[in-house]
């Protein structure tokens, strides 16, 4: 029998690279380690090698699921970055490469396929609003006996937030929980600075009016205190 | 407290899951770069309007193929993502989907669902974990086109005995059965072996009547380890220790593999190949496993084959890949229910001189038993030479 067939696969030995390969998968900084280029180089080096993409992806999905998974819950925020990084690949030859990093670009895209679970958002809000146990929060076992029942103020502002505009709840969940600028969440939700700011005081006075006055106290939904 | 701070406490607990743990929205992005790669990329990349696959939807719509609402109605990019996430839960393992056919209004993403429920299974694998003088055991079924092949008067359009044109004499080919049992040092230093046993030689409809088999069937190979003075760069390839240090997450495992190539075929051709080598009789880390499937959906060019039976008579689904080279499609087979990786094997998807008709399983590999050992066997060696481990410098 020919020694070639019978030896394990491995033995042959695997030069490393001296010079990269064809561009497909020489991307800047590729190898080993996460590519050491920006955002905005990948992404439009992936518009003639869209696996420049996936990068992207391993950069951010886990910032993106967090701030998903902190409005309506881990199973859903799944779906959203899944949907969110999707719509970000096919609109990657449209990105404004001014800005180097994508995450305002992301948070955007993100915020907007949030909005379409608005209804779930909402529904989620008012339950910790009513009964003090957060949907949101996954608790051991699932039992609800060991979760933690939320302080007045948190349903105080867990009803607030159940009833912000779209807008702007959008824009002050994307400051207070994506940690992006001013700067950033006018570019994420493509409205001028002055639109994020006043969006922003309305949103924070209807918040600290919920917590001075208790909302959760005059509310018409009974509660269980 | 103010109303920010309040705001910035609520919910902070809640923490974001890890890329290589998003693999139902990883899965869903490398599925379209996938399909990108195939077709074309600068002109999808251009905006939202991609008249191609809108007309391509609707071709497929008139030949009644069943395709999800939301892809007749999208023309945004939103619905066209709930579309291929609603395709991904429906796609049906048994679809024979054309994978490079996007353009042509075929669904691409029965490769990507077959690879990411194999991702998946090979993720929530539980596994031995082999200390590096412990030993990996692989027991496997095997059969190959064996024989002397060659019917030079038989065209290559009508390589059966029976075609017209052909030569009366069938091809002296037939498929040889072995078992094979590996014994593979984990840390790749010691000696390991590998034990072939000849089962049987299978006639073939085409093929000549084999002869029996004559001598001792068996044969043990002793499988020198790495000699560790040779070695600076790393544990020796092939070996386990070698594989836990490939990075795991799909998009850096992809660079990896593109940039090692082992082999000169072209890269994608040359990817899959190398994909193959590294499952093939080896403990593979069940994350690396993963990352191996996910890294294959993105190879441009492979296909589905709803029923694929491997070298131990297991009926499975696999993904395959043609190889313009050798005339046969690269498939890797897994069970079609639980996407545990069955094997592989290597079928002519077109007549070939000497070999046969289309569809001849010419190379197919079942695996049986994977596991770690402490102790190689005790063999008497039908090689010549010694037994060398790694040896000390």
């Amino acid at each position: 029998m020919d020694e070639s067939e019978i030896l394990p696969r491995g033995d042959t030995p695997r030069d490393p690279p001296t010079a990269p390969p064809r561009a497909s998968a020489s991307w800047p900084g590729a190898g080993r380690g996460e590519s050491r280029a920006d955002d905005a180089t990948l992404i439009a080096l992936s518009v003639t090698d869209p696996e420049a993409f996936a990068v992207i992806f391993d950069r951010h999905a886990t910032e993106i699921h967090r701030y998903a998974a902190r409005r309506l819950g881990d199973a859903i925020a799944e779906d959203v970055v899944g949907e969110t990084f999707l719509v970000a690949f096919r609109r990657r030859g449209r990105y404004d490469p001014a800005y180097p990093s994508a995450r305002p670009w992301l948070y955007g895209i993100a915020t907007n396929m949030i909005s379409r679970h608005r209804q779930a958002e909402v529904r989620f809000y008012r339950a910790l609003a009513r009964t003090g146990v957060d949907p949101v929060i996954e608790s051991p076992a699932d039992d609800v006996v060991a979760r933690v029942t939320a302080a007045g103020e948190r349903r105080s502002l867990a009803a607030a937030l159940a009833r912000l505009s779209v807008a702007d709840r959008n824009t002050l969940l994307l400051v207070a929980w994506g940690e992006v600028s001013y700067g950033e969440a006018a570019s994420a939700l493509r409205v001028p600075v002055g639109t994020v700011r006043s969006r922003l005081n309305r949103a924070r006075r209807k918040a600290r009016e919920a917590l001075d006055g208790g909302l959760i106290h005059s509310a018409e939904e009974p509660d269980h205190e | 407290m103010n109303d920010l701070q309040e705001l910035t406490e609520m919910r902070a607990e809640v923490t974001g899951r890890r890329p290589a743990d998003l693999h139902r929205a990883r899965s869903l992005l490398l599925a379209e770069i996938s399909a990108e790669g195939r077709a074309g990329p600068a002109r999808r990349a251009a905006g939202a309007r991609r008249p191609g696959r809108i007309a391509g939807n609707r071709r497929a719509e008139r030949h009644g193929r069943i395709w999800p609402r939301a892809a007749l109605a999208g023309t945004t990019a939103v619905a066209a993502a709930a579309a291929i996430t609603a395709a991904l839960l429906a796609g049906s393992p048994g679809h024979p989907a054309r994978s490079g056919g996007r353009a042509g209004g075929a669904p691409v993403l029965t490769v990507a669902y077959v690879l990411g429920r194999a991702a998946s299974a090979a993720a929530a694998a539980h596994q031995p974990l082999p200390r590096p003088d412990q030993f990996v055991y692989v027991s496997s079924v095997d059969t190959e086109l064996g024989g002397s092949g060659g019917d030079v008067t038989c065209p290559a359009s009508a390589p059966t005995a029976t075609s017209a044109g052909c030569h009366a004499e069938p091809l002296q080919v037939w498929l040889t059965v072995h078992d094979r049992r590996i014994w593979l040092s984990a840390s790749g230093y010691r000696a390991g072996v590998l034990q072939t046993v000849e089962r049987r030689l299978e006639k073939l409809p085409w093929g000549a009547t084999p002869p029996p088999l004559t001598g001792n069937p068996m044969q043990w190979m002793p499988l020198p380890g790495a000699s560790s003075c040779l070695n600076l760069g790393g544990p020796p390839r092939g070996s386990y220790a070698f594989l836990v240090t490939l990075p795991t997450a799909a998009p850096q495992l992809r660079t990896w593999i593109y940039w090692h190539k082992n082999g000169g075929q072209p890269t994608d051709q040359q990817a899959w190949t190398d994909i193959g080598d590294l499952l093939r009789e080896m403990l593979v880390p069940p994350k690396l496993a993963a990352g191996l499937f996910q890294v294959a959906a993105t190879i441009p060019g492979a296909t589905v084959v709803p029923h694929a039976a491997d070298a131990a008579g297991r009926s499975g689904i696999a993904v395959a890949r043609y190889d313009p080279a050798s005339g046969a499609n690269a498939e890797l087979i897994f069970d079609p229910h639980t996407y545990k990786f069955l094997g592989e094997r290597s079928v002519l998807a077109k007549p070939v001189r000497g070999e046969g008709p289309a569809g001849t399983v010419i190379e197919s590999t079942a695996q049986l038993q994977v596991s770690v050992v402490s102790q190689l066997p005790r063999y008497t060696s039908s090689a010549q030479g010694a037994v060398t481990g790694g040896g000390t410098c």
